[in-house]
């Protein structure tokens, strides 16, 4: 019966402390964050490449715009003058 | 009859003969007036000419965005400046009295304003080159943009409009002309360039 008491007493102090002290090693290793984060990590990945892709493909749109912009100025410019003085 | 026919006949000669006189006398004034009339009314079309060229220079500026401010500022008082200098010349021309001065006020809307030569060129090359400088700007950090071309369109279109609006207008028109081609042809360049970079 002791025994048995000793037994329970011991199994129950090693799971109490078990327990106690994994929270703890989790907060104290920031090498175990990394893992945490990473399965957050990729879709932040995908969403930037999309956005570079579009802003990219809006970056090419305005300098377009502003190259279609030079040539008409320029155009203008070759145009004769009214009066050549 | 023939008394009526001879009476008649001698008052038709008389009177063509008085109407040929009064024209041989009416003609002098009239030639010494026509042609200053004529040379104002040149004049006049001509500085009309300029101040609606003035007009459109100014919708240019108005609509070309990119074009940095100080610059804007410069082009801007260039307008206004020289629209009121025209307008002030087109009065003095109705009110000229000699042909000399007449052509000596045109001899002034050439010179001191250059519109077309110079004005015109320095709205215009403003506009292209501070939207070439956008350009580049945008491709700065595009790492699938040749670098080194970018940097070689900077340094070619860099300063070039304040060397063009710099320019004043004076009685030599080529030397004016001579002063502006380089400075459009950096700018067309810059334009290839930019383009092919595209």
């Amino acid at each position: 019966m002791r025994r048995n008491l000793a037994v329970a007493l011991a199994a129950a102090v090693l799971l109490t402390g078990g327990c106690a002290r994994h929270p703890a090693a989790t907060d104290s290793a920031p090498t175990q964050r990394p893992p945490v984060d990473a399965p957050a990590s990729p879709s932040p990945r995908g969403t930037t490449g999309a956005s570079a892709t579009t802003s990219s493909a809006k970056s090419n749109a305005d300098v377009g715009g502003l190259l279609d912009e030079i040539d008409r100025q320029l155009h203008g410019d070759d145009q004769p003058a009214q009066d050549q003085d | 009859m023939r008394t009526l026919m001879n009476r008649t006949l001698r008052t038709a000669v008389a009177t063509t003969a008085a109407f040929a006189v009064a024209l041989v006398a009416a003609a002098p004034a009239q030639a010494a007036e026509r042609p200053l009339d004529k040379a104002k009314t040149v004049v006049t079309a001509r500085i009309d000419k300029r101040l609606a060229a003035l007009k459109r220079f100014d919708t240019t500026l108005g609509k070309a965005e990119r074009v940095q401010s100080a610059h804007r500022a410069t082009l801007a008082k260039l307008i206004d400046d020289q629209t009121a200098g025209l307008t002030a010349l087109r009065t003095k021309v109705a009110g000229e009295t000699t042909a000399a001065a007449v052509k000596a006020d045109a001899q002034s809307m050439v010179n001191d304003f250059r519109v077309f030569i110079l004005t015109g060129p320095k709205v215009r090359l403003t506009a292209a080159i501070d939207t070439e400088l956008a350009v580049v700007d945008k491709l700065d950090d595009r790492s699938d943009v040749d670098q080194a071309k970018l940097k070689s369109v900077t340094t070619a279109v860099n300063g070039q409009v304040d060397k063009l609006l710099a320019i004043q207008p004076g009685p030599d028109g080529d030397a004016i002309r001579a002063q502006v081609q380089p400075i459009r042809e950096a700018a067309r360049s810059a334009r290839t360039t930019l383009r092919s970079l595209k």
